[in-house]
Parts: C-alpha cells; structure tokens; sequence
C-alpha cells in the first residue's frame, strides 16, 4: 500500500492524537481509544460507517460519543 | 482507494453502508425506512396510540426524545393525533440550558407547541440546590458503586415523572410518549433483578397503565385505552415506549444522519447511577454476543403476562416483600400512589423542611 499520512482524528468535536500504527478498520479505532463501539459513531471522510469498516487511505475520522439519556 | 466491497454495501440496495454488516449492512435511506417501520409496528402492536388522541412527548432535548418527537410527527400523517411536547428543567447548570435550546428548534421546525416546566417552580429548588443539601455520606458513591435510594438519579427521577404526569394532565393528554430505547429496556429488567424488585419488574411495560409504583402492566395486542369525549382525564396519564425495539445506537445515529444537533454531553449526575454500570455491562456483553440485548428484551416480552399474573395471585409478592396496594392517592399530596404516601412526598419530607406543598 502507498505510504499514506495519518489521518485527522476528532472526538466529541476536539482533534486528538493517533498514537502508534492507524488502525485498520473503525473497530480498531474505538478499541485503541477504549470505547465501546456501542457508545460511539464513527464518521470517516464524513460518512458515518460500519464497524468493520477499513480506514486504510481515510484522511478524516470523527468519532462521536453516544450519550446516555435523553 | 477502494470505495465499498461487497461487505460494506447495504443489503437491501448495494448503497455504501452506514451500519451492520453482511444481510444487516444498510445504507441511511434504507436504515432511515427500517427505523420508521419498527416504530409504527410497536405502536400498533402495543395499541400505544388511538386515532385523535392528544400525545404528550416527554422532551429532553437530548437524543431519544428527539428522534422519538421526529417520529411522531411522521406518524400523524397517517395516524390522526394532536402532538405537544411538555419538557421538565431540573435545573443541572450547564447541562440542561443547551438541550432546551436543542428542545425548543426542533418543535418550532414540526410546529409542536412545547411546554416548560421547572423543578424550581413547582417543588420549591433546582436539582442542584437540592442535592447540595444531601447528607455528607451520600456523596461519593460513585460510579460501580451502590446507588443510593436518595440518589441524584432517583431523586430526579421520581420528581420528573410526578411533573411529567402534572402537565400532561393538565393539559389533557391521552398518552405520555416516552423515549426510552431497547438498552433502556434491557437495563431497567437487569437492574429490577439485581435489585430483587420482581412486582416492578412485573409492572415495567412498553405501555404502562398505571404508576411504576403499582399499576398492572397492559397485556400485549390489548387495544388503546382512548378516553371516551367528555370523560374525566385519569390521574395517571398511561405511558408509552414507541422507541423500546431500537438500540441506543441506532437511536444516535438516526440523530446523526438527520442533523438533528443533539448535544453530545451527559447529565454530571450520571455517574451516580447503577444503570450506568448495567449500560456499561450490556454493552460489552453486546459487543461479545450481538443481540443480546434483543433476547433480553424478548424474554421480558415473554415473562411479562406471567409474572404479572403471579404478582397479582401471591400474597406477600413474589420476593417476599410487603405487596404494593393496587393504585390509590397519596394522602399528602393526591397524586395517584400505590403506597399510602407517594415516592414524591417521602422524598420531599426528607429533603424539605416543608413537606407537601
Ligand atoms: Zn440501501
Ligand atoms: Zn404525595
């Protein structure tokens, strides 16, 4: 695969940093980050996503915390 | 780069995916018709709504309430109903304030008339200023830990559901929608069985009749309870769940799709919750084994009608505890109870130096 740059991280709207190696699908993100994909959506170039989703060439991820109640 | 293989497509059309995976991969349109669908076959199979009635949507602002408020109002273009929207402000600084904004936009867009009312004026405090005078030991049994029955979340919970049935009567609602979700659902069985409340776990219902603290809960298919013109409203205004078949996620993400602007921040009291540790324990048992929470929601559909049946025929009630009194008045305050005295009542002496009002 062509060496690609990390892409942009965002969760609950602030920027954060991907540590180690991207994550292969969105899955591996919210693991890597402790969330249960239960508890979160997750956006990649701007369309939310599956779970087993791959991120390989994403340039964007936002991710969403589901929040209890309401 | 590879736009959506075969397993990212949905299964219904080959559109990329927003959810699911293989035969449940679906794409937003269709996962948008799939969610409608799922709520008009829970309120026709619950007989939740009957054509012309007056349906008071408790409104949060926050996700379910939202969604649920949205759904109803597509509703009404094939089932005739009168929809308002009644939202009750605790009064939690910093948290609520944004979700009344959320609350208001969006009964402006339906044109649903939406009603406010405060802990502050019809109980005397806030929220906050209440749990400022809790004893010292109650704090801090956080997160994991036992709830305690003077709780942030119980307290608020009876109170918002006494103020919920207030309005609603006074306005004269037929029906008080909810928005609770299939996670709500699976959770509130688990905690009634980790708490050993059987009778209330007997009573939880997607349509319920009576008070949580003592009404029988309505038999599944039975028809809706209209109120006949003329008649006097009841005391309790008969709730209903339209959302109870659809996971929390799906709930957020039809949010998401449908740029509602929820607020993504949690209630600071949410932590106090044992729900907090079921939600959390769900969910991971969810991520385990998929559909868990579906078969959870199943068996409680199963056991319903016989746990009922057994908490009616048993005398000392099927944990051994005193038996609730079927659906009376509170002798302080008249608001229908099954105790001599209400939850709010007992909170309320215990909380003011002013009991009743
Ligand atoms: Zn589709
Ligand atoms: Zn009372």
């Amino acid at each position: 695969m062509k060496k690609a740059g990390k892409p942009v991280l965002v969760v609950d709207g602030r920027p954060e940093k991907l540590e180690g190696r991207a994550p292969a699908s969105v899955r591996g993100l919210l693991a890597g980050l402790k969330v249960s994909p239960q508890e979160a959506l997750v956006r990649v170039d701007g369309h939310v996503r599956p779970d087993d989703f791959p991120l390989a060439g994403a340039r964007k991820i936002e991710v969403i915390r589901v929040v209890f109640g309401g | 780069m590879k736009k959506t293989d075969s397993s990212f497509s949905c299964a219904r059309c080959k559109d990329a995916a927003c959810m699911g995976s293989g035969e449940r991969a679906r794409c937003e349109k269709h996962f948008k018709e799939e969610f409608g669908r799922e709520v008009r076959r829970t309120v026709r199979e619950f007989g939740m709504i009957g054509a012309g009635e007056r349906v008071a949507v408790a409104l949060s602002g926050g996700k379910d309430s939202v969604v649920l408020l949205h759904q109803l109002a597509e509703l009404k273009k094939k089932l005739p109903m009168e929809l308002l929207a009644i939202l009750v402000d605790e009064g939690i600084a910093g948290y609520r304030a944004p979700t009344i904004k959320v609350a208001k936009r969006e009964c402006r867009k339906l044109g649903v008339k939406l009603h406010i009312v405060s802990f502050k004026s019809e109980i005397g405090s806030s929220l906050d200023a209440v749990l400022k005078k809790r004893p010292a030991r109650r704090h801090g049994r956080g997160a994991g830990g036992h709830a305690s029955p003077l709780g942030a979340c119980s307290f608020c919970g009876v109170f918002r559901r006494l103020l919920l049935n207030k309005a609603a009567r006074r306005l004269g609602a037929d029906k008080l929608a909810l928005g609770h979700n299939l996670d709500d659902a699976a959770q509130t069985v688990l905690l009634n069985l980790y708490r050993n409340e059987p009778a209330r776990l007997a009573r939880f219902w997607p349509v319920s009749v009576e008070s949580g603290e003592g009404g029988p809960a309505r038999a599944p298919g039975a028809a809706s309870a209209a109120r006949k013109p003329g008649a006097s409203p009841p005391d309790f205004i008969p709730r209903i769940r339209p959302l109870i078949r659809i996971p929390e996620r799906e709930v957020a993400l039809l949010a998401e799709l449908e740029g509602y602007g929820i607020c993504h921040r949690s209630c600071p009291y949410a932590h106090e919750a044992m729900r907090q540790t079921v939600r959390a324990q769900l969910n991971e048992m969810e991520d385990r084994y998929p559909g868990t929470k579906k078969r959870i929601f199943n068996s409680w559909m199963a056991m319903g009608p016989a746990m009922k049946k057994m908490d009616e025929e048993t005398e000392a009630g099927p944990n051994g505890k005193k038996k609730q009194t079927p659906m009376g008045r509170c002798s302080s305050c008249g608001e229908p109870s099954s105790k001599e005295e209400c939850a709010a009542c007992r909170m309320r002496r215990q909380f003011y130096k002013h009991p009743g009002r």
